[in-house]
């Protein structure tokens, strides 16, 4: 269990963007800027922040889609942060990606036969049994039927797109899925489906998942640990039950009381933090504590050093200057 | 059902005649609605919820949907059924009478024109002045929806605004005329949560400000259970309950409801078994099943004796005091699979 799978040291990823053509003058947009995290074998580590955080960048920079700006990628014992693209592609058929639009991460031409048995050709893997037998087991084990093997994306409704999503990143029996925002376009009664399919693919292939989410009920329920980002920086980590119960970072406790609860009693007498304003702009984020301007805790000291994330209980990491709770 | 209802709908059909058959988007839909009251419209996608509302809006293409039923407003003036009434008379009354907010700002506000002109535009459209006074009207309502610096800001442009700030926008454009009604159609779904709570807090007071009834149409159960006072809930185009929010949450009665609530997890409780589920999928609207839509997805159809739930539709009917449900198992089965 306390293998790690993947470990990403002080991980940034900066994106320059220039103001125009002639222009002399670059911005440069920090979308992930330091961060450090772990993901053990047979673990789901949730990552959870509001749009522009960085979190589907952080999925994106581990699988080399983008070319990290500095630091360290270090998956299953190998460093894998400078590979080239071939050097890549044997370490892709064990680290897979499932997308949050079914619709558009499935070739519309293909049949969904052949959208999974790429993953076996582009690998040169002749599966046991051939590669129709294999397909037709995956697709009988997302709860799909066999049959329909001949069949385009189009006459499938979402979720069991979805599936189909899912039976391609485990054809090659990865040992990381990184999913981003995997349920979050399915409808609610569907979504738990989704969400109960990948708890049995773990338990039953021994899979690490780093989910990608907004919507904290789900990362509640499927993560082990969870991870939340705000503006590029991590700013708290720790056990799914220690986060939700009893949040640290005020970041944290904002967020999570901004979640309606479905319970009117419960939901209509609670203490709710609406933060003032949005997100800042990550090209121009706040000095000190990025979470500083929108704080109700923040004083000066705040505004000019940046806390670090450090460890204040076993497995619980904050970056506050005065944390919350105990 | 009161004398004081603002707005009354009776067995609302909307259908679009396609290639593969007639879509039945919504059938057999009776509410009514309160000034000053929030009536939550709860469903998946394709149950009908949007459809319905766009009737309401007079929104449809007569010429290519198929609409039957009422759609009453009690008005000062006296009532006035609106799917009788010419497209004149329903465009007056749209964005004076009633509004709407969509889920998508970005798309719903046009990107040539600044924020300042398009509520202009829409409160010149219902009153007498000129532009400048369209321009100050915008300022006093870009200013009531929390919008800092309106003087400045009235002249920029959509783009320049956030998606929570955009939302704001749209709600000044839909309350600049003083609505009696207003649909938000998942107004808060592409936003962060934490906008989100900004945004449901402004329609709050936007409704005791303006004594407005809202219809409010989502898919998330825990904004429903903050913001509504009843609930609506639909299944392949019907209603299949109807409550105030704390029955719905606490004695459901229809089976769909039963299983949507058991199966979303929540940030209050840490829970490690598997989640509750509705097995299969909605139906399709073409050609829809005989008997209950739900029956294929029910877990508790086999209660009931003869086969009844695949082969007779049931009729909307009282559970209890103001609540009502569609379902064929009787009061005390309800309650003994709840």
């Amino acid at each position: 269990m306390n293998q790690p799978v993947l470990e990403l040291k002080n991980l940034k990823k900066h994106f320059i963007s220039s103001n125009g053509v002639f222009s002399r003058n670059k911005t440069t947009v920090k979308a992930v800027d330091g961060i450090d995290m772990t993901v053990n074998s047979g673990e789901t580590v949730g990552l959870v922040g509001e749009s522009g955080c960085g979190k589907t960048t952080v999925g994106r920079t581990v699988l080399k889609l983008y070319e990290p700006t500095s630091g360290s990628i270090i998956f299953d014992g190998e460093e894998i942060t400078n590979f080239s693209p071939r050097q890549m592609k044997p370490v892709r058929s064990k680290l897979q990606m499932i997308f949050q639009d079914p619709y558009s991460s499935l070739n519309p031409r293909h049949t969904i036969g052949s959208i999974i048995a790429s993953s076996y050709e582009i690998h040169g893997i002749h599966p046991e049994g051939g590669v129709k037998k294999a397909v037709q087991n995956l697709l009988d084990r997302v709860g799909l039927n066999p049959e329909h093997i001949n069949r385009f994306p189009h006459e499938f409704s979402g979720g069991q797109r979805q599936r189909i999503g899912i039976a391609r990143a485990l054809a090659l029996r990865p040992k990381l899925i990184i999913a981003d925002e995997p349920v979050s376009a399915l409808d609610v009664s569907i979504q738990a489906q989704v969400v109960n399919l990948l708890d049995d693919l773990q338990k039953e292939m021994g899979l690490s998942y780093l989910f990608i989410a907004h919507d904290l009920s789900v990362v509640q329920h499927i993560s082990d640990r969870v991870i939340v980002m705000y503006l590029g920086k991590i700013m708290e980590e720790a056990k799914t039950s220690q986060l939700f119960l009893n949040p640290r970072h005020p970041y944290t406790k904002a967020l999570l009381s901004a979640v309606p609860i479905p319970d009117p009693e419960i939901e209509r007498n609670r203490e709710r933090i609406v933060l003032s304003g949005d997100l800042p702009s990550p090209a121009n984020p706040p000095s000190g504590c990025v979470f500083s301007t929108r704080c109700w805790k923040a004083t000066e000291k705040c505004h000019q050093i940046a806390p670090p994330l450090v460890e204040i209980s076993i497995g619980s990491k904050v970056a506050c200057h005065f944390p919350e709770g105990n | 059902m009161s004398a004081h209802n603002y707005l009354e709908v009776k067995k609302l059909n909307v259908s679009f005649p396609t290639e593969d058959g007639l879509v039945a988007a919504t059938s057999d839909l009776t509410f009514s609605l309160a000034r000053g009251e929030t009536l939550a419209i709860v469903g998946e996608s394709g149950s009908g919820k949007s459809v319905s509302s766009l009737a309401i809006m007079g929104l449809h293409n007569r010429a290519r949907t198929n609409i039957s039923g009422e759609v009453i407003l009690n008005l000062p003036t006296g009532s006035l059924e609106l799917l009788s009434s010419s497209e004149d008379t329903v465009r007056d009354l749209r964005g004076k009478e009633m509004a709407m907010i969509f889920q998508d700002p970005m798309s719903s506000l046009h990107p040539y024109f600044s924020v300042g002109a398009q509520i202009a535009e829409a409160w010149l459209l219902h009153n007498k002045g000129n532009k400048s006074d369209g321009l100050k009207r915008a300022i006093e309502m870009l200013e009531l929806v929390g919008i800092p610096l309106p003087v400045e800001r009235v002249h920029d442009f959509p783009h320049q605004f956030s998606g929570g700030m955009r939302q704001r926008v749209m709600i000044a454009m839909a309350l600049v005329n003083n609505p009696s009604l207003l649909i938000a159609d998942e107004p808060t779904t592409a936003l962060d949560v934490t906008v989100q709570a900004q945004i449901l807090k402004l329609l709050r007071d936007m409704q005791k400000e303006f004594n407005m009834a809202i219809i409010l149409i989502t898919h998330d159960l825990g904004v429903v259970a903050e913001f509504a006072d009843r609930v609506n809930v639909m299944y392949a185009g019907k209603n299949v309950e109807e409550a105030p929010v704390r029955d719905l949450y606490y004695k459901p009665a229809h089976p769909y409801t039963l299983g949507l609530l058991r199966s979303i997890p929540r940030v209050d409780q840490i829970d490690t078994h598997r989640l509750q589920t509705i097995p299969g999928q909605p139906p399709s609207l073409i050609n829809l099943p005989m008997g209950c839509a739900f029956a294929p997805r029910c877990p508790y159809k086999e209660l009931v004796p003869n086969n009844l739930c695949t082969t007779k539709n049931p009729e909307l009917s009282n559970f209890a005091d103001n609540h009502l449900t569609r379902c064929h198992l009787t009061h005390d089965q309800i309650e003994s699979v709840r």
